[in-house]
């Protein structure tokens, strides 16, 4: 089996019990709770696409370790047709579900362990790459869902890992055995672990000598005894947990963004699933690498494809009270356009520009200016896209009854009177509610910090653009010469 | 393309039951460490005191479940855990590893 089914997928997570604690409760069965039932059902999705033959070119790759088949996100881009499909599936996958692909974090860490790995193999003589291979085919061919945990807690941010006062801000290896590894330590704000097989853990960032034990890189089953997630809890979990139906919810079935504060409580990790223990050199980039693919899938793609979802909606709520043609209108709906294409050009030419790295290893990345790009531009517009779709959703997006009330015998035909227009009522609070999971929701601050702050971004602009390079140009145009 | 020798197979056993999992290499010393260090099984954190006692001999694990369950109930135990571990069952094979539950 190379491709599972949405239903095998789903068969998987009843039987999976991780250590899941959500607003105050244990969970025993993650589709048995409103909440991670959504996380859950947004991962089906996304196999459900790969088994639509119209999503084929998207959705599925050829390994290039067997030969077969296998979901794009367990695939290793070995060319540029690759990286824009990637780009391509990020897209697909937020339009489709309106949230996280769970998967994705995962397939971007396993394209940076792929190159990294390769490259400490080739430099140190390890077996990094090998044992990840091995671990990747066996992955691939039980299309094994897959997340990924970066972010450390940190602690003190004006301290080293391990100056810190607490150790477990930061993961690290508390005993090298024969047989493996046991780490411990916190890793913060991940998507999607609690609902997938395995999780990819990477360093937090770059390290230096004297640091080795925080150099790790491993993949690990989300119910390892020790493993526990603590889930996030908000205004939009509570109003999940009192719904009557998800009918009445913003994104029915798959919800806001679901992340989780994972806690490695003496883990045990064999050799077999580690890919990196010790060598700080290549923590930072390995690192890099995951940034440099993740900025061009979730700042180039993935959020324009919840943009694309915006857009619509916003036009629908402009017809509902008979405005799309005024101008005004019109033409912040085009503002709204600008912000989500040029990001998604942004990710495309990141794509079309990406390139094997390090040389030899077969691993394509993207280019690490337009992905940078992209992730800087949607971070800004997404609010301005969020502003235009309040703005002519009208304050009803955030002063609207609730759904269930245009039912109610005593106030339902109160309601349908006052929100009727060009349509019903009840379309324009559908769209009205649609348009509050997105404006008041997670989303702003989810997509300022998804793969990195933009003060991140900033900083490698300044890295990666060469300003002397165009100073030379405008003094060469001038007639300016050199002393 | 090369053939990736990624896999283990581990048969489970209880009482005259046996099945065999395939799992990732490595599966069966994450198996021995959480029997034995953490007295525990993927998938039953809720049910701590379920594993009451493990021992290995090389390729071998015998596991003690608590409470007085049937060859049945204890293969539905273990066949928690193993795909709690990335394991699924597997019709062939020869088992590299044992794991003797009782």
């Amino acid at each position: 089996m190379a491709l599972k089914t949405a239903k095998q997928y789903l068969d998987d997570m009843n039987k999976l019990v991780p250590r899941v604690y959500i607003g105050g409760k244990w969970v025993k069965n993650l589709l048995e709770h409103p909440v991670t039932r959504s996380m859950v059902m947004a991962n089906s999705m996304i196999y459900a696409l790969a088994e639509d033959p119209n999503n084929q070119e998207v959705m599925v790759a050829k390994s290039h370790l067997t030969g077969e088949p296998v979901n794009r996100n367990l695939n290793v881009a070995r060319n540029i047709h690759d990286l824009d499909m990637r780009q391509e599936m990020a897209l697909l996958t937020s339009q489709t579900v309106g949230t996280c692909n769970y998967r994705c974090v995962g397939c971007d860490a396993l394209n940076s362990l792929a190159s990294t790995t390769w490259e400490m193999d080739q430099a140190l003589g390890t077996k990094y790459n090998e044992n990840f291979n091995k671990w990747l085919a066996y992955a691939q061919a039980n299309d094994l869902a897959v997340s990924g945990a970066i972010t450390d807690a940190k602690g003190d941010r004006k301290k080293r890992p391990s100056q810190q006062d607490e150790p477990d801000t930061f993961l690290r290896m508390v005993e090298k055995r024969p047989d493996g590894i046991v780490v411990r330590g916190i890793k913060v704000s991940q998507s999607g672990a609690i609902g997938s097989h395995e999780t990819l853990v990477l360093p937090g960032g770059a390290l230096r000598e004297g640091e080795e034990q925080f150099a790790l890189a491993f993949a690990v089953q989300n119910s390892a005894p020790g493993l526990s997630y603590i889930c996030q809890y908000n205004a939009y979990s509570a109003e999940r947990e009192m719904a009557e139906s998800e009918d009445e919810l913003g994104n029915p079935i798959y919800g806001q963004r679901e992340t989780s504060t994972m806690y490695f409580d003496n883990v045990f990790i064999p050799w077999e699933r580690v890919f990196h223990c010790g060598e700080v050199k290549y923590s930072g980039r390995m690192v890099a690498r995951f940034a440099k693919a993740h900025r061009m899938n979730c700042g180039g793609a993935c959020k324009v494809g919840f943009a694309d979802l915006i857009i619509g909606g916003t036009m629908l709520a402009a017809e509902y009270i008979g405005v799309e043609k005024v101008p005004h209108i019109q033409e912040k709906i085009i503002d709204m356009v600008r912000f989500s294409e040029t990001s998604h050009a942004c990710a495309i030419a990141a794509a079309m520009r990406g390139r094997e790295e390090p040389k030899g290893s077969g691993v394509y990345l993207p280019d690490d200016l337009f992905g940078n790009a992209a992730k800087l531009n949607i971070a800004h517009g997404f609010w301005e896209i969020m502003k235009n779709a309040g703005d002519i959703g009208g304050g009803l997006v955030v002063t609207m009854p609730k759904l269930k009330d245009l039912e109610n015998k005593d106030v339902g035909p109160i309601l349908k009177k006052a929100f009727g227009a060009v349509a019903p009522a009840e379309k324009r609070l559908k769209v009205a509610k649609f348009l509050q999971h997105w404006t008041a929701g997670l989303h702003g601050p989810g997509t300022w910090h998804g793969a990195g702050a933009p003060q991140t971004q900033r900083f490698m602009f300044t890295v990666l653009t060469d300003f002397e390079a165009k100073k030379r140009m405008a003094k060469k145009l001038m007639g300016m010469k050199d002393e | 393309m090369v053939k990736l020798d990624t896999d283990e197979i581990i048969k489970v056993r209880a009482g005259k039951l046996s099945r065999n999992y395939k799992a990732y290499k490595g599966t069966f010393f994450t198996m021995v460490y959480n029997c034995m260090e953490k007295k525990a099984l993927p998938g039953f954190y809720f049910e701590e005191t379920l594993v009451l006692g493990a021992e290995q001999k090389d390729k071998t694990l015998w596991v003690t479940i608590s409470g007085s369950r049937c060859s049945g109930d204890l293969m539905d135990i273990m066949d928690i855990a193993l795909r709690n571990s990335s394991a699924f069952p597997s019709g062939g094979g020869k088992a590299q590893f044992t794991i003797n539950v009782k």
